[in-house]
């Protein structure tokens, strides 16, 4: 199966061969008898946008939260960037270029919009003890360029967001929420973006605005690859640059977005109808 | 100009504070004390209302310094007003002792997010640790102080597995079961006394004797304020610390933990690393007041350290407002004070005390002064923005 | 060791791990339906035992004597008003706050315990001092050698015994039990199935506070003496049975309450250090096994939700 657009493959033909960034094989997770990932396979490219698709509990947050660390896959193997990286814990999965979003927005809503995008780089900062406690002028420079850094970060994505980068995000309506958790996510400069259903919880004009904004993003980050859970189509259809349909855990079609939408299979089920 | 106005509002509303807490510590009659609690309710709603205290707030936010040296004066005020009286020094001592062991109990509940029913037995553990360094060795009191610290630390560390390992309740039931065990243990236990319980040195640092009384022109001065003033210290250092934590990467990496551990770990974080930094720095603090306060009072016995003791600290964060420094510190005031001066209710303390803790996380879950976002370098705010 | 020691210590532990299961079920009950923990409920116990005293004056001064009619008087008066009292809590307490951070409820019911035990300790007669608890069981005594068990003890034990297996037929075997359940399972879809989600709250605050008064009152006629304070380290010891035993399940909270009971004789009899170390053992053992089994050894099946 091509994996490769149109324009993606042109591209490439260009500049050399396809980087596969993320390789996923034969990912197995239970949970007691059901059996949430049946061998998957599953391949991102540099710079591509994936979108991963399914009927609900088809298993796609259960892939992110494989992929992350949340969960132990009970067989399968997944790498990336050439590096193994099944079931290490959370931390050293993010340490490997890998960040992610949350179905429900979870930002920290009690913190300030700055708070929460700084913990996404939560590695770069300097944690000893002495150096927050006691060395405040050496914590202070650190401190001033990371204000510096959010600041760049939000004027790229979210420039509104800027002159109330230290107020609560309780403040903020869902689709300001996104964003920030968008930010948190990019702040490390991941390579690899997962967004679990950004579009859940915001009506269709915000949707719109942040399709837009996350086409925008890949006209700035050129190396990023991304993979997007929806239920959207709409917004499947506009962004994705390839598609992986997922039916009881297993990768039921795979292709571009036109490709799957008119496959069978992936008809069937969506519309429950018997093969 | 604008400036000029700051500073005077904070001096005024200081010194109308002292004022308060000495009028307080005056009032013999029953009726004096009622007036002045009536007094201090109906202007703090009357303030609310108007929009003063939020003024205030924002106030003493921008010249914190000022407003904290203005605070530190106004209580060595109150001491001078009352060096020759051992009970209302004595008093105010305890006051500042449950500040410093909530301050420590706040890092691990308020910060991290970790419930800790076991506070009183931390505190015990330091003063366990001070009866038996001072009357068997030799050591210099101000590393007895250290070691009391380093011991509650060490008790915590025989916790950290399950503290770990367990959310919710379940942490719950380790905190509450370990407080129940080491009230047990030291009562049965006759290297530690007993229910008798131990006595303990009073306090000798170079030279110092904490349990003299001087006598300055002519006036007798209360031996208490040798431990006033030497509580006073430890909780401005104290409190120095749990700021910086809170204002640092360390603060922030807490409060994420409590609010998402999942996403925490999504981020980096390496969340154990947190919680058994927190759970040391806490039970640190709340080890060496224990020990300060076994040798203020001479004598300690596992009464002083009861299951009821750990509700009260962890009902202190909560009536203060979970993570506010000075919400602390205020609630500390009124749950210390208030049963001492108002005799009547003396009985009925601990009877009023947790009807007023079911009202107020009934009716102002957030507590009496609710923390404030976090500010790394106040003042420096408006020009970051 | 004689067999006379041993049957003593077995006798005791058997009563005791009744009793403990008797308070565990009660936390399992709330936490299943509700998910919260209400830590009162050891005061409710007392409170109970103090309402049972109350009867038995009161039965007394009107000149009744026959044991067996004041036993029931005595155990009816105080499951049925320690029933009230778990409905009025839920319904002021708990319902309202629903929803609300576990570590609220919790520290509501822990304060709600204190003003329990303050009140009795102020405002009952004499409250602050330990009470006798009348013997009115017939305590003729089978013997075995130089064993011999009381004939009350058997006629305790078995009441708990038969509390224990009303209340799981109760569950397991009628529709308000199936309600129950349904309401443990997920109560959004317990009420879409038309079940009155109030009720089966209220209907189960009633139960398991009429069975904590069942364990104080058996506790007392075991025991013959009460006191206000005896709720905290019951309630401490039944929460960690729950807890142990894994919270929400009834198998559960009676296995943590023999346990515990199991774990307590153990010290008091066969280690080597004095049997006022045994509360002391108990609960190391319990924060041992929340580290070996951080969600009960009948463990919780949840998977964290992202």
């Amino acid at each position: 199966m091509d994996i490769l657009t149109r324009s993606q493959s042109a591209k490439i033909r260009s500049s050399g061969t396809p980087q596969i960034v993320l390789k996923a094989r034969n990912v197995v997770r239970r949970f007691g008898g059901v059996v949430a990932l049946n061998n998957l396979d599953l391949d991102v490219v540099e710079g591509q946008i994936l979108g991963l698709i399914g009927p609900n509990g088809s298993g796609k947050t259960t892939f992110f939260n494989v992929l992350t660390g949340i969960y132990a896959a009970d067989e399968g193997a997944i790498s990336f960037l050439e590096k193994e990286i099944t079931n290490l814990p959370a931390p050293q999965v993010f340490r490997s270029g890998i960040a992610r979003t949350f179905q429900r927005a979870r930002v920290c809503l009690s913190l300030s919009v700055f708070d929460n995008i700084v913990l996404g780089d939560h590695p770069r900062l300097q944690q000893g003890l002495v150096f927050n406690l006691f060395r405040r002028s050496s914590f202070r420079r650190e401190y001033e360029e990371c204000v510096e850094r959010v600041r760049e970060l939000l004027e790229m994505f979210a420039p509104h967001l800027v002159a109330k980068m230290f107020e609560p995000v309780e403040t903020f309506p869902m689709i300001d929420r996104r964003r920030i958790e968008v930010c948190r996510a990019l702040f490390s400069s991941p390579r690899l973006l997962l967004l679990d259903e950004p579009s859940a919880g915001m009506t269709h004009e915000e949707t719109r605005l942040l399709v837009d904004e996350i086409v925008a993003l890949r006209t700035k980050r050129h190396k990023l690859s991304i993979i997007i859970v929806e239920h959207e189509m709409d917004l499947i259809s506009r962004i994705t640059d390839r598609c992986v349909v997922l039916n009881f855990g297993s990768k039921i079609c795979e292709g571009t977005y036109d490709e799957i939408a008119s496959d069978r299979n992936v008809q069937e089920a969506y519309l429950g109808v018997e093969a | 100009m604008n400036s000029i106005s700051i500073y005077r509002n904070i001096f005024v509303s200081v010194l109308l504070g002292t004022l308060f807490v000495v009028a307080m510590m005056m009032a013999e009659s029953q009726v004096a004390v009622l007036s002045l609690i009536v007094l201090a309710a109906v202007s703090c709603i009357v303030l609310q209302k108007k929009g003063v205290i939020r003024k205030l707030g924002s106030d003493f936010a921008s010249a914190e310094k000022f407003a904290n040296g203005t605070i530190m004066i106004g209580a060595l005020a109150t001491a001078v007003v009352f060096a020759g009286d051992h009970f209302i020094l004595l008093m105010l001592t305890t006051v500042l002792i449950y500040v410093v062991a909530c301050l420590g109990l706040n890092i691990q509940f308020g910060y991290a997010g970790m419930v800790n029913f076991a506070g009183a037995a931390f505190f015990g553990a330091g003063g366990y640790a001070a009866a038996v360094l001072t009357m068997q060795t030799g050591l210099p009191h101000l590393v007895v102080l250290v070691i009391g610290g380093l011991v509650a630390v060490i008790v915590g560390f025989l916790l950290i597995l399950p503290v770990l390992r367990t959310r919710g309740h379940y942490a719950a039931v380790v905190t509450i079961a370990f407080s129940l065990l080491f009230r047990t243990l030291v009562e049965v236990s006759p290297v530690l006394g007993g229910a008798q319980g131990s006595p303990v040195t009073g306090m000798v640092i170079f030279g110092w004797n904490f349990n003299e009384g001087y006598q300055i022109a002519g006036f007798d001065v209360s031996f208490y304020i040798n431990y006033f003033l030497f509580a006073l210290i430890l909780t401005a250092v104290t409190f120095t610390i749990v700021r910086r934590v809170e204002r640092s990467w360390i603060g922030l990496n807490m409060d994420s933990i409590r609010i998402d551990e999942t996403a925490s770990a999504c981020f980096g974080m390496n969340v154990a690393r947190w919680k058994v930094t927190a759970f040391t720095i806490g039970n640190f603090f709340m080890g060496i007041i224990g020990a300060f306060y076994a040798m203020m009072l001479g004598f300690i016995a596992p009464n002083n350290f009861t299951f009821g003791d750990s509700l009260i600290m962890v009902s202190i964060i909560l009536l203060g407002g979970i993570g506010s420094i000075w919400g602390i510190i205020l609630a500390t005031g009124i749950v210390i004070i208030l049963p001492e001066k108002l005799q009547i209710i003396q009985e009925y303390r601990f009877l009023i005390f947790s009807l007023g803790v079911i009202l107020v996380l009934l009716y102002r879950p957030n507590g009496l002064l609710s923390r404030a976002a976090r500010t790394y370098f106040p003042g420096l705010l408006r020009g970051a923005r | 060791m004689d067999i006379g020691f041993i049957g003593q210590h077995l006798v005791n532990g058997l009563m005791q791990g009744m009793i403990y299961s008797l308070v565990a079920v009660g936390f399992t009950l709330f936490f299943g339906v509700l998910d919260v923990i209400k830590f009162s409920h050891g005061d409710v116990l007392m409170v109970g035992v103090f309402a049972g005293l109350t009867a038995f004056f009161g039965l007394d001064a009107l000149g009744i004597e026959n044991p067996y009619i004041l036993v029931i008087a005595i155990i009816l008066f105080s499951t049925a008003l320690m029933a009230l009292l778990g409905i009025v809590i839920a319904k002021i307490l708990i319902l309202p706050l629903k929803g609300a951070p576990p570590l609220n409820i919790l520290l509501i019911t822990l304060m709600l315990g204190t003003l329990l035990r303050e009140s009795v300790r102020l405002f009952y007669p004499n409250g602050s001092n330990s009470k006798a608890f009348p013997a009115i069981l017939p305590t003729d005594s089978f013997t075995w050698g130089n064993f011999s068990l009381r004939l009350d003890s058997v006629m305790l034990f078995v009441a708990g015994a038969a509390v224990i297996v009303g209340t799981y037929t109760l569950i397991n075997r009628t529709r308000l039990g199936l309600a129950i359940r349904a309401v443990a399972q997920d109560e959004e879809t317990a009420r879409t199935m038309g079940i009155n989600f109030g009720f089966i709250v209220l209907f189960t605050f009633a139960l398991g506070s009429a069975i904590a008064a069942f364990a104080g009152v058996m506790n007392g006629f075991y025991y013959n003496e009460i006191n206000f304070s005896m709720g905290l380290l019951l309630g401490a010891v039944g929460f960690s049975a729950a807890i142990i035993g894994g919270l929400g399940n009834l198998y559960g909270a009676i296995l943590g309450g023999f346990l515990f009971a199991g774990l307590q004789t153990l010290a008091a009899a066969a280690l080597p250090f004095s049997s006022s170390y045994k509360d002391v053992f108990a609960f190391a053992v319990v924060i041992a096994l929340m580290a070996w089994r951080p969600t009960g050894l009948i463990a919780e099946k949840a998977y964290a939700r992202v």
